[in-house]
């Protein structure tokens, strides 16, 4: 009898151990195998595009061109003899400022191909158009920020594991250049500042010309984007203070939800972690209307004061109208008649006239005002690298008028080359 | 043969017993055998193990080689003794299970004396030794002591001397004193070859081991106040590498067990308890990480009801786990009520502990400070024509404040156990409740432990048995900041100005707002709630069959279940959690809570069989089937009205709201076989296949195969010396891994959650790789176990290789594919080493001196990795490079100190500011720039040698144990370097730093020159000078312990009395300058070795006592 029994339960345990193979198969709860992708998901992907756009570039990819451009030191205990120190210890091909925001513009790089791949062959129906558009813009924008900072990089048109090198800088241009009138093209008019639309393409198009020196066509573009009724300037405290106002052409939304980075944190005490220059605290005049929103007193130190969510986030500006009047006056010279937007923005600021008397003077006072302007907004470096400034302005090596490219980046693909004044 | 070796080598069956006859009495049980062709022996071996007899037989007069077939059905033990000695004149004494056996004689002469002794048998743990036996020596005359202990024996010589004996103890001879009361104390033989040893899936005696197996039981006086197994291991078994967690209660430990097993995280052994292999050692949920370190899932399972715990070192041994074995097995076994009466035990004590070498962490004063400060002033100026203002001490002559000891404290701790074991013919019972409160030397840090356990086991007919073990673990750690965090305590403490305080005039916090350089870590601490409380169920049920004598089928059901809340409140007075734009109120609490569990079914058929030739066969079938499931979900609230509320129902608002679910499945099948010829020939063969969801179909199945030999030369006939044993092992095996890697790595996915104003998104996260298979181990291992002198010395030694394929890694890949890592079969490693240890006992009736010393060497190497040139570099200052040890440092070496700037190389001198005084790094290029391409290798973390060794004398009832635990040549590195950063930024500088700074030629090579805004000495390059020899030799324990007499407490109905006091981590000698030579923020192997200011170890004082009734 218990004979029976044993070989009864022991079929039974066999029996399910053997029948049990299907306990192997596990899937996870918040993601599903890319060939089980469909059509229909192509709108999921597309929001999925905006997601990596404001994350991926990391803080430090948006704040490059600040820490490079003198305006901002350390904070704290771990303060700097000076900026120039401070931009040496940064500016290396093994920091995190060199390759963190690197990394990021590829891998964010990486989604935008691979949904132009998919989106280019199901039907090319208006709306498909238009995300393509969208997708444009964002390689456009990545293109722009790898190429006004590194130089001679990698150009992928699509996914490749293929270890690819670099291009020139003047190909890379053109990269921009091409993604940009695509998505000019193809782009949906604006409806919100929290989505790109075509005048958020031709504002970027008018950034790129500007840095390539093509100072008419950027003129040109600015103005289209001035012209537009859905536009007009406004003041910081509605820009940075989350109010409706008609400045902002493209901002990303940078939720903390959805992978949002806190500047906040690195600013304000208790971590101050990069604090302005008592040099361009003391350029912000007291009638000047930026002043209070972009540096405040905390504790014993003056910080930046433009991105104040401290526990949360604030949205990340990528273009507003301000810089479309200042690339329009610069675009114009002083000859074409540039003067003029010039003081508009000044006057909006709360700030007098000025009257340049050449246009060596008009170009200093456009970038002194773009340095106030845009202060903790990622283009002071750059405007220094473009107009060839950066060595007199702060007294440092020419290698610093391009970043090096990362090293880890380097040593993993022999086809990739450093810049060769970082070599 | 001499049959005075013979008694010696049999013991474990086999008593040398000779006694006054009593008459068998009438016994109920009924027993079933069925033996064909069996010596006597197997026969008693049968009797012992399947019907529970203690079995002595006089060996010299009767013969237990004989050949016999026994087949019996419900028959009595007369009748089975009958059958078993058919042939041989023998007389039996029965008294309860102990059976002796002796050759029919006349009864000896009645002595002339009538002197009688009696007393109590017990061991080291005050159990009483049931069976255990006492002749009086040079005579025939002897008894067995009863179930609780007591013997009684009549003395027939003049200088009367009693032998005791039980087995797997070692002997005592004793002569008889005045007192007619004489209690003896038994110890358990260390590495005997009679020990049970559990294996996988069963035990056997270490005389049938043929594989690399430690064992340790913990001896009263080894016992350590810890809370997890890991430090209780510590130093104890040769090849297990154990690096103790920090002064944090409840943090995360490291235990790599001959060498480093595994590239990824998944360097953990396996931890069986009772049966039931963990899913999870974490004892966190994460939402901390940030700013503390991770704490450890051991802690639920309380030290003081582990029974034993066995190491599975070799792939022979561990094989039967299969893919989960690579890093070794460490199997737990909780203890099990004896048969015999209710004994109740009581252990308390209360202990007392403090941070020790906090002077390493000295604080410049202000006037040293500011003295240094402005010598880097100056010498800036001086360099660069500049005109940089001196600092001014605002306090002069004020002495430093005492950081320190605002965040550290003496930590009080105490512990009350009891437990309560017993057993009859028909159940064994163990329960046992345990209260534990140990307080952390940082204030406010502390952990309640409240655990119960109860381990039943019994028979419900003779062929049908069942056991439950289970185990309920509630712990409340209340947490600090520690590791690699700005809010760490120790390291906010070390960076503050020493005229500093924390409390302002008017008592409001002092921060780094008002007056602080940084964060005030007392107000991070008391501006706080943070704690981890969790749940904890470790239980299995099992029924066993026996279908026939021989062959039994168990069928085993496991549960694993642990419940985490977390709960990190940050008041709006918190540096966390101030007052901001999107947070009006203030005031932070991150909810987070994780469930983790996992099923297991255990099958499996043992059939032992006995051939008259002398064969012994033991085979084993199995199938198990482990699932594991965990969720998690976190919600971050702000803003709280004020520090009395602090749940998220009353927050402002919310962020960061998730769950998360995951579940990975391991079917496996296994057999093992053993074999046994006269003892002389052991063999092992074992087979494991296990199926893994974490592999795409194709790869998901693992074959571990594993054979091990063993040759009992002593048993040979032509063995001459009895007095030594000698056994010679060989093995070889293969282990899998698949830990440290995700649960769908091998899928490409597009996940959800990539969201963007408030609509879906998805992204594609990962790019899978369906290649991926199992990490396989393949390790051969030799081994000598050798006693001498009738066991009084033994020693271990063994040797072993392991090849590691296929080793599973996030490998770096260029950043163009998507990712900047995909998880990969990359490469191979090696482990070579060898493992000695040695056990010596001394010393006759009052006084005894028992040593354990156990050395291991372990050389570990990259063997393959991708295209064998590369060197990856892994996080900031290690990196994998083929021929290289796995976790070693690669960074920019420093040669010394330019003493003079005329050494100083002319690229250095005017593009980086180099001067006399700054370091000298190696420019191991010849480029004549010091950069990242100057990175070399320069050492690891992996010691080359470690080990313990403990010496335990013991007179009368007193007893004096002495433990030390060493590791030798592994490097640390600082990776805090505020407080070196010698003038570069203005963060307050250690008063070594301060002190030793190079102030002119040759006043130092060691330390560089004070230069402001300078981080050639600091933080421009990760180089050597913050990389330290972190040898160490530790006094662990040094336990002074006193056992009451049992005649005096006879009178009080108790057992046993033990008081002790124990001192932990008393001195460590090192040349690591700084807290702790074990801490590292990391314990991943790759990135191991480096210090982030962790607490270090506690050292501690208790006071205890344990009492038995």
């Amino acid at each position: 009898m218990k004979r029976i029994l044993y070989i009864v339960l022991m079929s039974a345990a066999l029996l399910a151990g053997g029948t049990s193979c299907d306990v192997l198969d596990q899937y996870p709860h918040n993601a599903v195998s890319r060939d089980h992708l469909s059509s229909d998901d192509l709108e999921l992907l597309f929001i999925g595009l905006y997601n990596y756009a404001q994350y991926k570039p990391t803080f430090n990819g948006y704040f490059q061109n600040d820490m490079g451009g003198g305006d901002f030191t350390r904070g704290g205990a771990s303060s700097v003899a000076s900026v120039q120190q401070w931009i040496q210890d940064c500016m290396l091909p093994t920091s995190g400022w060199s390759s963190n925001a690197w990394i990021g513009y590829y891998a964010w790089l990486y989604q935008v191909n691979e949904f132009i791949y998919a989106a280019s062959t199901v039907e090319q129906t208006d709306r498909v158009r238009e995300m393509l558009g969208v997708a444009y813009y964002f390689r456009g924008l990545i293109y722009y920020n790898l190429t006004s900072k590194y130089g001679n990089v990698q150009i992928l048109r699509q996914a490749t594991n293929d270890p690819v090198a670099n291009s020139p800088a003047a190909d890379c241009w053109a990269f921009v250049e091409e993604n940009l009138e695509d998505a000019i093209a193809m782009c949906p008019q604006f409806s919100s500042k929290n989505y790109v639309s075509v005048q958020a393409a031709k504002a970027l198009m008018a950034r790129a010309k500007l840095g390539q020196g093509k100072k008419e066509e950027a003129a040109v573009l600015a103005e289209e984007v001035i012209a537009d009724p859905a536009f007009d300037l406004a003041d910081f405290d509605q820009i940075f203070r989350g109010e409706a106002n008609s400045e902002e052409i493209f901002t990303y939304i940078n939720d903390a939800e959805e992978n949002g980075i806190c500047f906040a944190a690195q600013f304000y005490q208790p971590a101050t972690t990069y604090v302005p220059t008592q040099d361009v605290i003391n350029l912000f005049a007291t009638i000047d209307k930026r002043r209070s929103i972009s540096i405040m007193e905390d504790g014993d130190e003056t910080v930046l004061n433009k991105y104040n969510n401290l526990t949360s986030t604030n949205p990340i500006i990528v273009s507003r109208l301000a810089e479309m009047y200042l690339i329009s006056a610069e675009g114009k010279g002083l000859s074409g008649g540039g003067l003029e937007r010039l003081n508009q923005l000044r006057n909006k600021r709360g700030l007098p006239n000025v009257s340049p008397k050449s246009e060596d003077e008009f170009l200093d006072a456009i970038l002194a005002e773009r340095r106030l302007e845009f202060l903790g907004e990622g283009f002071r470096w750059f405007d220094l690298v473009r107009t060839r400034k950066l060595q007199e302005t702060l007294g440092m090596e020419e290698k610093y008028n391009i970043f090096p490219i990362p090293q880890t980046q380097i040593d993993l693909n022999p086809n990739l080359k450093q810049n060769d004044l970082w070599k | 043969m001499s049959k005075h070796a013979l008694l010696t080598t049999l013991r474990r069956i086999v008593l040398p017993v000779a006694m006054t006859m009593v008459s068998l009495t009438a016994f109920a049980q009924q027993i079933d055998m069925s033996l064909d062709k069996v010596s006597v022996r197997r026969a008693m071996e049968y009797l012992q193990r399947e019907y529970g007899y203690s079995i002595s037989v006089r060996s010299d007069e009767v013969d237990i080689d004989r050949i016999v077939t026994v087949k019996v059905t419900n028959a009595s033990l007369n009748e089975v003794l009958d059958r078993i000695f058919t042939g041989q004149d023998v007389e039996y004494a029965v008294n309860g299970k102990s059976v002796s056996v002796r050759a029919r004689k006349a009864a000896p002469k009645p002595a002339v004396q009538t002197r009688v002794v009696h007393g109590k048998i017990l061991d080291e743990d005050s159990e009483p030794l049931a069976g255990a036996s006492v002749i009086e020596k040079g005579t025939t005359n002897g008894t067995v002591a009863d179930e609780n202990g007591n013997y009684s024996i009549e003395l027939t010589t003049e200088a009367p001397v009693l032998l005791f004996s039980f087995f797997g103890f070692a002997d005592e001879e004793i002569a008889v004193g005045k007192s007619d009361e004489l209690d003896v104390r038994m110890t358990a033989q260390s590495l005997s070859l009679d020990d049970v040893v559990v294996v996988g899936y069963g035990s056997m005696t270490r005389r049938d081991i043929t594989s690399a197996i430690g064992s340790f039981t913990p001896k009263p006086a080894e016992r350590r106040e810890v809370l997890s197994v890991d430090q209780l291991l510590q130093g104890r078994v040769a090849g297990v590498n154990i690096s103790t967690a920090s002064g944090i209660p409840g943090s995360v430990g490291r235990v790599s067990i001959r060498g480093i097993g595994s590239l990824n995280a998944g360097n953990e052994p396996l931890y069986v308890i009772d049966g039931i292999p963990l899913t999870t050692t974490s004892g966190d949920t994460g939402a901390w990480t940030v700013s503390s370190e991770s704490m450890s899932g051991l802690a639920s399972i309380n030290p003081s009801d582990i029974e034993s715990v066995e190491v599975l070192k070799d792939a022979a041994s561990a094989a039967i786990y299969g893919s989960r074995a690579t890093n070794g097995v460490i199997i737990i076994t909780t203890k099990s009520g004896r048969k015999g009466a209710p004994t109740v035990s009581v252990d308390a004590s209360v202990s007392m502990g403090n941070q020790p070498r906090t002077d390493k962490l000295e604080l410049a004063s202000g006037d040293l400070l500011i003295e240094a400060f402005n010598e880097g002033i100056d010498n800036y100026n001086r360099q660069y024509g500049e005109n940089m203002e001196r600092f001014i001490n605002p306090m002069p002559g004020k002495p430093a404040y005492d950081w320190l000891g605002t965040v550290l404290r003496t930590a009080w701790s105490h512990n009350l156990s009891m437990s309560i074991s017993g057993g009859t013919d028909n159940i064994n019972y163990y329960v046992s409740g345990t209260y534990k409160h140990q307080e952390g030397t940082a204030v406010g840090n502390d952990m309640n432990q409240y655990s119960f356990k109860a381990n039943i086991s019994g028979k419900v007919k003779k062929w049908l048995s069942y056991g439950v073990n289970t185990m309920l673990a509630y712990n409340k750690n209340d947490r600090v900041g520690s590791g690699y965090s700005g809010l760490g305590v120790i390291k906010a403490a070390v960076e503050q100005y020493p005229w500093d305080e924390p409390f302002l005039p008017s008592g409001e916090w002092a921060t780094s707002k008002n007056v602080l350089v940084n964060n005030n870590p007392l107000q991070s601490v008391m501006e706080s709630d943070i704690w981890i409380k969790t749940y904890r169920a470790i239980s299995s049920a099992y029924l066993e069959f026996h279908i026939i004598p021989g062959l039994n089928f168990k069928t085993n059901l496991g549960e694993d279940f642990q419940s985490i809340e977390e709960h990190v409140y940050m008041s709006s007075k918190h540096q966390s959690a101030y007052p901001s734009e999107d947070n009006p109120m203030g005031g932070k609490l991150i909810d987070s809570r994780a469930n983790r569990g996992s099923l297991l079914w255990d099958n499996t058929l043992n059939y032992d069989k006995s051939f008259g030739f002398g064969l012994n066969l033991g085979a084993m079938l199995g199938h198990s089937v482990q699932i594991y499931e965990s969720s998690s979900a976190t919600q971050t609230g702000l803003g709280f009205p004020s520090s009395s509320f602090d749940v998220n129902a009353v927050a402002a608002s919310f962020t960061d709201v998730s769950s998360s679910k995951s579940a990975y499945a391991l079917q496996s099948f296994f057999g093992r076989v053993n074999l046994n010829y006269l003892n002389r020939y052991v063999a092992t063969l074992m087979m494991r296949t296990d199926g893994s969801s974490k592999f795409a179909p194709e790869h998901r199945w693992g074959f571990f195969p594993s054979a091990s030999l063993g040759w009992n030369m002593d048993e040979e006939n032509w063995w001459k010396n009895k007095d030594i044993t000698l056994k010679l092992r060989a093995s070889v095996g293969v282990t899998g891994n698949q830990g440290g890697i995700g649960a769908y790595d091998y899928q490409a996915l597009a996940s959800g959650g990539v969201n963007y104003g408030g609509q879906n998104g998805l992204g594609l996260t990962t790019a899978g790789n369906r290649d991926l298979k199992w990490e396989t181990a393949t390790q051969t291992d030799v081994g000598v176990d050798v006693s001498f002198w009738k066991g009084a010395l033994s020693a271990t030694v063994d040797l072993f290789n392991k090849d590691t394929d296929n080793l599973l890694y996030g490998k770096p890949t260029m950043i163009t594919t998507g990712y900047t890592t995909q998880v990969s079969n990359i490469g191979a490693m090696n482990n070579k080493g060898i493992e000695f240890s040695l056990a010596a006992n001394a010393g006759k009736n009052e006084f005894r001196w028992h040593a354990d010393f156990n050395i291991s060497f372990v050389r570990n190497r990259l063997t393959k990795l991708l295209d064998d040139e590369e060197i990856i570099p892994v996080g900031s200052f290690h990196a994998l490079k083929v021929g290289e040890e796995v976790g070693s440092f690669y960074m920019i070496k420093m040669l010394g100190i330019y003493q003079s700037d005329d050494e100083v190389p002319e690229y250095l001198y005017e593009n980086e500011g180099v001067r006399a005084g700054d370091v000298i790094y190696d420019d191991y290029n010849h480029d004549g720039k010091i950069d990242a391409n100057d990175r070399q290798f320069v050492g690891s973390a992996n010691p080359k040698f470690s080990g313990g060794f403990n010496n335990t004398f013991s007179w009368k009832g007193l007893e004096l144990s002495v433990f030390f635990t060493y590791s030798y040549g592994q490097k640390i590195f600082e990776y805090w370097s505020g407080g070196l950063r010698m003038g570069q930024g203005t963060w307050p500088q250690l008063k070594t730093a301060c002190e030793n700074r190079w102030t002119g030629p040759w006043t130092t090579n060691t330390w560089p020159r004070f230069m402001y805004g300078h981080g050639w000495n600091s933080t421009k390059f990760v180089n050597t000078r913050m990389l330290h020899d972190a040898s160490y030799l530790r006094l662990r324990t040094l336990t002074l312990s006193y056992n009451f007499p049992v005649k005096l407490l006879n009178k009080a109905k108790i057992n046993a009395l033990r008081v002790y006091l124990q001192a932990d981590n008393l001195f460590v000698v090192t040349k690591w300058p700084y807290l702790d030579p074990e801490v590292s923020v990391s314990n991943n192997a790759v990135t191991y070795g480096y210090d982030w200011l962790n607490p270090g170890q506690p050292r501690t004082f208790t006071l205890g006592l344990n009492i038995k009734f």
